[in-house]
């Protein structure tokens, strides 16, 4: 049925079905692809720069949440250890930019095997509470090793490549890392790994007995997700031009958390939606009252407790039933 | 390697003073670690509820016994203040926020984040973001000398009052009914209601109690740690990892699960200060490896 749909828009349009199908993703592609021409702000461009590369720090938490139903309590471990060791390679050995990004993706990988080995084999819940531990140790260092990380002052003068040097080249940049990650992401949840992950959030015993090894598959998201959160923490750095503890605290992880509830958990739209929500709402905010994170804590118990499927997709359901019954409506006058 | 040598040096001369102090130290502060941890970990047995939201029983348990001690200049009357502010928060969390989650552990534990968040910034909302001090009450100021070494009388009254709690509820959990009921709950939650009772009253009255300890454990923590917003969170972690080295779920788990890290916090902290807390992953890390389940902690589970 929703095949035949799709071939028949095909054949109405002349655009191809793939392309069809995202094409608000597109628009909006091109939007953002011309935005720097028309505007100067450096403002609006940090911004959209903070949204691209939190959008993809949401999809890898949106591939563990929504997409496997595993909960990390610390996914700011990944993202501030690709802040502070890409960071610190790049201003104390003066490491190049290209040989950073392979260093960090590898000890992305060894730190997700190594917590998933411990703690997935034993309780889901545990990988919740050892990443939270584990995070805290982190950011605990960070604040105590001043010498190597300026503790709570933070440490400036990370500077990117010359090539990313211009504030627009960098918005570029990001854009690009969001587009791959996105295209990435769509491809993994539609493969038969994605079905399979779909699976075990489900009912992860009959999954288990239908003869999938359920841990290895965890064990394959994490490390996808903890690279992903890796790079947007190296990025966001070289964005802001500086390192500090706060990325490695709990207020990163729940914002990860905040954006994926509130774009919706498991859905492809999520990660970006809740990034777009998420960020330009906390710098509105936070201009207005120092108590913002109260406000955001607020709304999200709520959507929990009201709005389970997230804050955006309960708005298109209404939508979608006032359609429905303004539609009744006609067709009975 | 020079640091090496100074470490092993400082270990081995270490006289019998220094060691009764610092293993008094890691007592006192065992003893916050477990009123904290036992509620948390009988919880989760229960009622297979990760509660995050705990650390805030803890938090809000000093600064309510703050604002009791600053006003009525009563310490008892802010410890019971404290506890029943606590219990009444617990009672609240589990009717309001919890209850309609059942059954859904994934959204029971976004939702304890959640609220671990709300009650630390009400806390800022309220009594701003500044460390305050907790007076300690008179009879318990001075210090006792123990072989020679001066220990303030505060940490010991915190020792005396965690065992004593320890023993307390150890009691009402293995010699009485209502505490039979509780353990058969969490053997079995289905079985208890089957034999006809409520299962959801038991939840309520276990989630009441482990908030009345956890904030017994944020009162009387006070005058020992200081008074913050970010108090409930750092005390978290070293919960989170006293539970599974103790075993979910059990008792006399946490009891033991916190002296063990109370203890390598003290000594940990005394002589490489900058990574005690590395000292207690590394513990979890192994006890993971070793036995998963934790010390205590029941085969299978959730």
């Amino acid at each position: 049925m929703a095949m035949n749909q799709v071939n028949l828009e095909e054949k109405m349009t002349g655009i191809p079905a793939a392309l069809w199908r995202y094409k608000y993703g597109l628009i909006l592609l091109v939007l953002f692809l011309i935005y720097p021409l028309v505007t100067p702000s450096i403002y609006h461009l940090s911004l959209l720069i903070e949204v691209f590369i939190f959008t993809v720090f949401a999809i890898s938490y949106n591939l563990m949440l929504g997409y496997t139903g595993i909960i990390s309590l610390g996914h700011a471990l990944f993202f501030g250890m690709g802040g502070y060791v890409g960071g610190l390679l790049m201003v104390e050995a003066d490491y190049p930019f290209l040989l950073i990004i392979p260093i960090i993706v590898l000890i992305a990988i060894a730190l997700s095997v190594i917590i998933g080995f411990l703690t997935l084999r034993v309780r889901a819940i545990f990988f919740a509470m050892v990443t939270m531990a584990i995070a805290t140790f982190f950011w605990i260092v960070a604040q105590r090793w001043t010498d190597m990380t300026g503790g709570d002052d933070g440490m400036g003068g990370i500077i990117p490549p010359d090539l990313l040097l211009p504030r627009e080249n960098y918005y570029y940049f990001t854009l690009i890392f969001m587009v791959l990650a996105y295209l990435f992401f769509i491809r993994f949840v539609n493969s038969p790994t994605g079905r399979i992950l779909e699976a075990i959030r489900e009912n992860e015993e009959r999954t288990r007995h239908l003869g999938y090894n359920v841990l290895n598959f965890k064990i394959i998201v994490i490390v996808i997700a903890g690279i992903m959160a890796t790079l947007s923490g190296f990025f966001y750095t070289l964005s802001m031009r500086f390192l500090h503890p706060s990325y490695l605290d709990v207020d990163t992880t729940l914002d990860a958390l905040l954006m994926t509830v509130i774009g919706g958990m498991g859905t492809i739209t999520g990660p970006f939606i809740g990034a777009v929500v998420v960020k330009p709402l906390e710098h509105v905010m936070s201009t207005y009252t120092e108590h913002w994170l109260l406000i955001f804590g607020i709304i999200y118990v709520l959507i929990v407790l009201f709005l389970p499927k997230g804050l955006v997709p309960s708005l298109k359901d209404q939508a979608d039933r006032l359609r429905l019954l303004g539609r009744k409506l006609l067709s009975k006058n | 390697m020079n640091q090496q040598t100074s470490l092993e040096s400082a270990v081995f001369s270490m006289s019998l003073p220094l060691f009764m102090s610092l293993s008094l130290n890691g007592l006192s502060l065992a003893m916050l670690y477990f009123l904290i941890a036992a509620g948390f970990s009988l919880i989760f047995g229960l009622m297979s509820v990760l509660n995050l939201a705990h650390a805030s029983f803890f938090l809000w348990g000093a600064y309510s016994g703050l604002a009791i001690f600053t006003t009525t200049g009563n310490f008892t009357l802010a410890v019971i203040g404290a506890t029943i502010v606590g219990v009444i928060m617990g009672l609240l969390v589990e009717y309001l926020t919890l209850r309609p989650l059942y059954g859904n552990h994934l959204f029971q534990i976004l939702m304890t984040l959640g609220l671990l968040l709300v009650f630390e910034e009400l806390v800022k909302l309220i009594w701003g973001t500044t460390i305050l001090g907790f007076p300690r009450p008179e009879i318990l100021t001075g210090s006792l000398v123990i072989l020679g070494r001066y220990f303030p009388v505060y940490r010991l009254f915190i020792i005396i009052a965690g065992i004593v709690v320890f023993i307390a509820v150890y009691l009402i959990l293995n010699r009485t009914k209502i505490g039979i009921t509780v353990r058969a709950g969490v053997e079995d939650e289905g079985m208890v209601q089957a034999l006809g009772i409520d299962i959801r009253k038991v939840f309520s009255g276990v989630f009441g109690l482990g908030a009345g300890l956890a904030a017994l454990g944020g009162v009387i923590g006070a005058p020992f740690l200081g008074v913050y917003p970010e108090l409930g969170f750092e005390m978290l972690v070293p919960a989170l990892i006293v539970v599974i080295i103790g075993g979910l779920g059990s008792f006399h788990g946490s009891f033991v699960g916190a002296v063990i890290i109370g203890l390598s916090q003290s000594f940990g902290g005394y002589f490489i200060p900058e990574f005690a807390l590395a000292i207690n992953v590394a513990l979890l890390a192994i006890v993971l490896l070793i036995k998963p389940t934790g010390l205590f902690g029941i085969e299978g589970g959730h």
